[in-house]
C-alpha cells in the first residue's frame, strides 16, 4: 500500500458530454468505479474530490466538496489537499478510463524532493494524473483567491518535477493511460480499448 | 602497436573498442541467460490486492475487543480467487482461504483452528489486533518501484518477477556473435586418426565452448590457410559478420606469425603485441570497424588464459553486462608450486571453495590435463619465487556453475 492519498477529480461542467462524465460506464463499470476500484487497497486514503459530493457515494471513498468553488479542477485539487492525510496525493481526472498502479506508483516513488511530478508527453503537461505535495496547497489557495482556474499557475512558485515519456513507457501504455473522454466519440473510442484489452 | 604490456594496460586497450550491442526484444521464455537492456518498473503492485495469509474467518476485530470470545455470523465462504459479494457487516465474518483476498471491511483473520464452528456461527477468541494475518496490497513488490536495471541477467528468481509483472517480453542485448578461427594447415580434425608428428585441433572445440559459456553465438570459421593474403581476406570476412573475432596461433616469433601480419595490414589499429603473462603471452589485439579482434596463443592452455582475461571481459561489455571482470578472492593454497614466477605474472587452473576462509587447490597435470574441473585461476604476481601450502594468492572465481565448486577435501 502506498502512504499516499489518491484524489478522483469529478467536478466540470461536461458540456461536451452532456451528462456527468463520471458516471459513464465502460466495460459495464461506470468510469468512476473502475478507477476507485483499481486504487482502493492500494492507496493509504482515497478521495473523489469536487462536485456534488452526496453523487459519490461509493464503500472506501470520502467525498469532499469544493470549499472554493467554481474554478474547475484547481478547486477540486484544494479540497482534495485539504482533506488528505497524506504529505503526497496523486490527483486524477475522473474521465481517465485506463488508470494503470505501476504509474501511480512510480510517480508517487519520484516525489520526495518535489512538490509536484506531472508526466510530459512530447512537451504537453499531464497535470491532471501528477502528484501532488501538501505544500501545495498555500499557492493554490492564492490562485483560487485571485479567481485563477488554470492547473499548472503556480508550478513556478513550487518544486516541479517533469516525468519524460520513455520513463514513462517503462511502466505504462502512453498512449492508453492518460486517455480521457471529453465528447461521445472518446467513449466510444474508449470502450473499443477496454474490448481489445480484455481479449488481448 | 604496444610491445609486452602489463593484463591491466592490455585489458583497457581491448576493452575500449567494445561498446554494448545493439537490443532486441524476446519473448520471457527465450530470455534466461540474456541481458536486460533496459529498467524494469513494477506495473502492478504484489499482491494485488489485501490478502489473508491463512485459512481462517476474515472480521472486524472491533467485535472481539474486549471479550472472552466472540461469536459471528458466518455470511459466506470464500474459495480462492473469489471476491465477497456482500459487505462485511459488524457482527459478522467470512471464511478465507490463504492468499485469498480480504473484505475491505475486515481487518483481521483468525486462523481456522482458533475456531469453534457452531451452525452458521464461528466462536472466536476475543482481543484480536488489527491486520492479524493479514498482508497489505503492495508488501511484496510496490507498483511503480525499480525490479531490474540494465546489465542484470535474466535468471530463474529474475524471470518469476518479470512473469508476476505481465512482461511477457523484454528488451536484451542481442548476444555478441564470435568467430572463431585457428591457424595451422598441421592441424587434424577431432575425426581424423592420430597421425605422427601431427596434433589435432583441440582450441576450435576449446573457444566454441568458452564462447558459449560467456554467453556469446559462435561462428565457426575453417583453419586460417598458411598464406598470407588468404587470411586476411579470411579476418576481414569473418570481422564483417562477427562482433568479436578469435584466432588462435600464427602470433609468436617461432610461428609463420601470419596473424599478426594479417592485422598490421587489415586492421585499423593493432593495440599491441604480447602482454606479461605466463602461459599466453603471445597475443595480439586489434580494432577494425567495430569488430575486436583477438589473436590468442597458439597453444591451448595460453590461448584459454587469454580467453578468461581478455575475450570475456570483451563479450561480457558487448553483451551489455554491467559486470565485465569476474570476482577476485585471495585465497590460501592447498597445495605447493615448485617453480619461480621471475618476469611474468602466472596462472594456474584451480579449484576455490569457501571453507573456513577461500581456499585454492591448484590442478595438477600437464598443459591440456590441468584444464580439467576448474572454476578458478590462480595468479601468481610476477617476481614470485616457488609458493608453499597456506601462501596467500589472487584467485580469479570463473563463472562455471556445471563443474565442482565445493571445497578443495
Amino acid at each position: 500500500m502506498l502512504e499516499a492519498t489518491a484524489i478522483i477529480l469529478a467536478g466540470g461542467k461536461n458540456t461536451r458530454m452532456g451528462c456527468h462524465k463520471a458516471f459513464l460506464e465502460i466495460g459495464r463499470q461506470k468510469i468512476i468505479e473502475r478507477t476507485v476500484a483499481q486504487l482502493s487497497g492500494l492507496f493509504a486514503q482515497v478521495l473523489v474530490a469536487g462536485g456534488e459530493p452526496s453523487a459519490y457515494a461509493l464503500p472506501g471513498v470520502e467525498a469532499v466538496g469544493d470549499i472554493i468553488p467554481g474554478l474547475g479542477p484547481l478547486s477540486g485539487i484544494h479540497a482534495g489537499l485539504t482533506a488528505a492525510h497524506n504529505q503526497y496525493s496523486l490527483v486524477l481526472a475522473c474521465d481517465m478510463p485506463f488508470v494503470e498502479a505501476g504509474l501511480a506508483g512510480y510517480l508517487v516513488r519520484e516525489a520526495p524532493g518535489f512538490d509536484v511530478v506531472a508526466p510530459q508527453i512530447n512537451q504537453r503537461l499531464q497535470p491532471l494524473f501528477a502528484v501532488y505535495s501538501r505544500d501545495c496547497l498555500a499557492p493554490v489557495t492564492r490562485c483560487l483567491e485571485s479567481r485563477i482556474s488554470r492547473v499548472t499557475a503556480f508550478y513556478h512558485q513550487v518544486r516541479v518535477k517533469y516525468v519524460a515519456r520513455e520513463k514513462i513507457a517503462l511502466v505504462a501504455d502512453v498512449e492508453k493511460v492518460f486517455y480521457n473522454v471529453n465528447t461521445p466519440a472518446d467513449l466510444a473510442m474508449a470502450r473499443r480499448l477496454v474490448d481489445v484489452s480484455r481479449k488481448g | 602497436m604496444k610491445e609486452k604490456i602489463s593484463l591491466d594496460e592490455a585489458q583497457e586497450l581491448v576493452l575500449s573498442a567494445a561498446a554494448p550491442l545493439d537490443t532486441e526484444r524476446i519473448d520471457l521464455l527465450e530470455a534466461a541467460g540474456r541481458v536486460l537492456a533496459r529498467e524494469v518498473l513494477a506495473r502492478d503492485f504484489l499482491p494485488s490486492f489485501r490478502r489473508s495469509t491463512m485459512d481462517g474467518y476474515a472480521l472486524r476485530s472491533a467485535d472481539t475487543r474486549n471479550k472472552e470470545t466472540a461469536a459471528l455470523k458466518v455470511l459466506a465462504e470464500l474459495p480462492a480467487g473469489q471476491l465477497p459479494s456482500v459487505p462485511l457487516e459488524p457482527g459478522t465474518c467470512m471464511m478465507v482461504m490463504t492468499g485469498a483476498p480480504v473484505p475491505e471491511e475486515a481487518d483481521a483473520v483468525v486462523r481456522r483452528e482458533d475456531v469453534a464452528r457452531n451452525g452458521a456461527l464461528a466462536v472466536v477468541p476475543g482481543g484480536i489486533e488489527a491486520g492479524t494475518n493479514i498482508q497489505e496490497a503492495g508488501c511484496d513488490i510496490s507498483a511503480g518501484m525499480q525490479l531490474l536495471v540494465p546489465g542484470m541477467v535474466v535468471g530463474p528468481g529474475e524471470a518469476a518477477v518479470l512473469a508476476a509483472q505481465g512482461y511477457a517480453e523484454v528488451e536484451v542485448y542481442r548476444r555478441p556473435r564470435v568467430a572463431v578461427l585457428s591457424t595451422g594447415d598441421e592441424l587434424l580434425d577431432v575425426r581424423e586418426p592420430l597421425l605422427p608428428g601431427k596434433v589435432r585441433n583441440s582450441n576450435r572445440y576449446m573457444l566454441a565452448a568458452a564462447v558459449q559459456e560467456a554467453g556469446g553465438r559462435v561462428l565457426l570459421y575453417p583453419s586460417l590457410p598458411d598464406e598470407l593474403e588468404a587470411s586476411k581476406e579470411m579476418l576481414t570476412r569473418a570481422g564483417e559478420e562477427a562482433d568479436l573475432v578469435l584466432s588462435t596461433g600464427g602470433v609468436s616469433m617461432g610461428d609463420f606469425d601470419l596473424v599478426r601480419q594479417a592485422l598490421l595490414e587489415t586492421a585499423d589499429e593493432v593495440f599491441f603485441w604480447k602482454v606479461r603473462i605466463k602461459p599466453g603471452m603471445p597475443v595480439v589485439a586489434a580494432v577494425r570497424g567495430k569488430t575486436v579482434y583477438l589473436g590468442l596463443a597458439g597453444k591451448p592452455n595460453g590461448a584459454l588464459v587469454n580467453f578468461y582475461l581478455l575475450a570475456g571481459p570483451v563479450i561480457a561489455r558487448l553483451g551489455g553486462r554491467t559486470n565485465i571482470f569476474p570476482p577476485v578472492v585471495e585465497a590460501a593454497l592447498e597445495n605447493g608450486f615448485a617453480r619461480s614466477s621471475p618476469e611474468r605474472s602466472r596462472y594456474l587452473w584451480a579449484v576455490a571453495g569457501y571453507q573456513n576462509g577461500w581456499r585454492a587447490a591448484l590442478n595438477e597435470g600437464g598443459e591440456l590435463a590441468a584444464m580439467r574441473g576448474y572454476n578458478a585461476l590462480a595468479e601468481i604476481p610476477a617476481g614470485s619465487g616457488p609458493l608453499a601450502p597456506g601462501d596467500m594468492v589472487r584467485t580469479i572465481l570463473l563463472d562455471r556453475h556445471s563443474c565442482r565448486v565445493a571445497a578443495p577435501a
